[in-house]
């Protein structure tokens, strides 16, 4: 298995793929550098780091998730490599299985960068301006916990105090949560990237599963929605969270074996 | 254990010793049509083996089930003994296989492109440049493939498929495309392989010269069926070849050289003998051409000519296949 994954690594040299990894997260910090480095102050750093999670579970993971899944597909497609690859005195899985354990990795490292480069588009706009220093809350959790009725521990769905104490470690189990949540949709996409040659369709399918989600959050099937998981594991309706990510994570590993039997037994024309 | 018994309990086991391929009543539908129909190959261990037939035949399919790319509606293959559905990875540890159009890599280099099926395959580095020098692309290792021309890509493929010095090599029309000097050079390879490698080839072609000129035996496939298989002298003795004359006085000549069970025919302005058999087919042909000059017919032109696919097909089917344009 580990030759399978590092064979996967070797085609991805010279590849887009590690742009798309690099334009996805630069992409979203990029925007929020700018919101904040524009004066449209989020102000506490919670409050920019979610909005940009927000971004990042919502639109920018779905889509990079698909453009990945589609071309580590297309690097057979393209050249008709498949049968080469799966004549070899090689179980058929491993083949496919490396290239989700890549995909996973890639989104992995992905998931990662975002927060990074969020973090560090926050502080840059504070040192370009200090007006838009984005200030740490924690400090002021006593005073801001006598200011609050019992009715307002709850703001938006979220424990206000929590974040506001412990603000770093709910924003990376957060991110976390995204990124587990999103097994399934990967697994959904990587089997229309490895079905079809035609990379339209993969790249609809994502496409279209993101669009649809906007919608999806209104309706009461939204939470099973693979698009939208990543979003509710955010936590804007608490109730959501678990199940979500349950959904996402459970739902990912099962429909991936699944994928793994389908395509063990396709037929190479 | 149940897999050694039920080995054990049937009365003839598939794949006896010095057999590489081995297929029974193979079948393989598509859309209804049956593009292979109860193929049953027999090939030699050590035999360049010739998988003959026009475009559409069922070659490619063919190939296909033998590595398990596709699943037989039908039919059962063993490759040096090991049945490819219950065993398909010990089946496959003997194979290399050069597909008919070679994929690979664009993106990387000849190297990186063997050092993947090195890496999956888990052999040594080194055997990466014995297979460049083999193939003679040593020196164009470190080049993309993207800037590889069609014949170097062929190479290439060649090169992937003696990685890990496979016991069988499958190529599926491997000078397809090639210019007449490639062609040349890639059946010069093949050739030589066996002595080389040890291994067994298994080539499919749709030229008859072609496999005439480098294979020991020949499976010759139409509408995906087997109409012809054995031995290439068999093959040869199928048929007699042909003289081709053209002369100053078809007439005379055609008087001088006919009678006797000899038929003689004009075609497109030439005279055409069908000789007996092959063998002294060159004697033949010096001693008619000195014949026809002691006569005092000049003698411009004189071919020992070689049978098409066509009508080795129209003497084997007794119809004219439908071939496709090249
Ligand atoms: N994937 C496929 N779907 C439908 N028909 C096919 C497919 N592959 C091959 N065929 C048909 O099967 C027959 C044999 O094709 P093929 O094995 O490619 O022949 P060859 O390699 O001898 O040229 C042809 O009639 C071809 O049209
Ligand atoms: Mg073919």
């Amino acid at each position: 298995m580990l030759a399978s994954i590092q064979v996967e690594l070797i085609k991805l040299k010279r590849s887009k793929i590690m742009l798309v990894m690099l334009a996805g997260p630069a992409l979203v910090a990029l925007l929020f550098f700018s919101l904040q480095a524009s004066g449209a102050n989020l102000r506490a750093w919670p409050l920019y780091l979610f909005a940009g999670l927000t971004a990042w579970a919502t639109f920018m993971l779905p889509l990079t998730a698909t453009i990945i899944a589609t071309l580590l597909a297309q690097l057979e497609h393209g050249p008709k490599t498949w049968a080469h690859l799966l004549a070899l005195p090689v179980p058929k899985w491993r083949v496919f299985a490396a290239k989700a354990v890549v995909a996973l990795g890639l989104i992995a490292l992905m998931s990662l960068l975002t927060g990074a480069l969020l973090a560090f588009g926050g502080w840059l706009a504070g040192e370009l301006n200090p007006a838009n220093k984005l200030m740490d809350p924690a400090p002021f959790a006593a005073l801001a916990e006598t200011m609050m009725d019992d009715d307002d521990q709850m703001f938006g769905g979220m424990d206000v105090m929590l974040m506001v104490q412990q603000w770093r470690l709910v924003v990376a189990e957060r991110l976390a949560f995204v990124y587990l949540s999103s097994f399934l949709l990967i697994a959904v996409q990587l089997w229309a990237a490895f079905r079809f040659r035609n990379f339209l369709i993969p790249m609809a399918l994502g496409v279209g599963g993101g669009f649809f989600a906007i919608f999806a959050q209104a309706s009461q099937y939204g939470l099973y929605f693979p698009w939208l998981m990543p979003f509710n594991t955010l936590g804007f309706m608490p109730e959501n969270v678990e199940k979500a990510l349950a959904y996402g994570l459970v739902g990912g590993i099962g429909m991936s074996l699944l994928m793994l039997v389908d395509m063990s037994r396709m037929q190479i024309k | 254990m149940k897999r050694r018994l039920r080995g054990c309990l049937r009365p003839v086991k598939m794949g006896a010793m010095g057999i590489a391929i081995e297929t029974e009543d193979l079948r393989k539908r598509f859309r209804g049509v049956n593009a292979v129909d109860g193929v049953d190959l027999s090939v030699p261990e050590g035999a360049i083996f010739g998988f003959l037939g026009p475009n559409g035949a069922g070659k490619t399919t063919t190939i296909r089930l033998l590595l398990g790319l596709l699943n037989p509606n039908r039919g059962r293959i063993a490759i040096f003994g090991e049945d490819l559905r219950r065993n398909r990875l010990r089946a496959l540890k003997s194979v290399g296989v050069a597909f008919e159009t070679p994929a690979h890599y664009e993106h990387l280099t000849g190297r990186e492109n063997l050092d993947i099926t090195r890496r999956l395959l888990k052999l040594d580095k080194t055997e990466i440049d014995q297979v460049l020098s083999t193939v003679e692309l040593s020196h164009v290792a470190d080049r993309h493939v993207r800037k590889y021309s069609l014949g170097m890509r062929h190479r290439l493929g060649l090169a992937r498929a003696l990685l890990g010095k496979p016991k069988l090599l499958i190529f599926d029309e491997p000078t397809n495309g090639l210019d007449p000097v490639g062609i040349r050079e890639m059946r010069d390879f093949i050739k030589t392989l066996p002595v080389r490698t040890g291994a067994t080839v298994f080539v499919s072609s749709h030229h008859l010269a072609e496999i005439e000129q480098m294979a020991s035996h020949v499976a010759v496939i139409h509408l995906g069926k087997i109409v012809f298989q054995g031995a290439m002298d068999e093959l040869r003795g199928l048929h007699a070849p042909r003289l081709e004359i053209g002369c100053s006085d078809d007439a005379s000549a055609s008087a001088m050289l006919g009678g006797g069970a000899r038929k003689v025919e004009s075609r497109n302005g030439r005279l055409v003998i069908e000789l007996s058999s092959a063998e002294g087919a060159k004697a033949r042909a010096a001693a008619i051409n000195r014949k026809l000059n002691e006569a005092g017919i000049d003698v411009h032109h004189l071919a020992i000519a070689p049978w098409t696919l066509e009508e080795l097909f129209l003497q084997l089917v007794g119809a004219k296949p439908q071939f496709e344009q090249e």
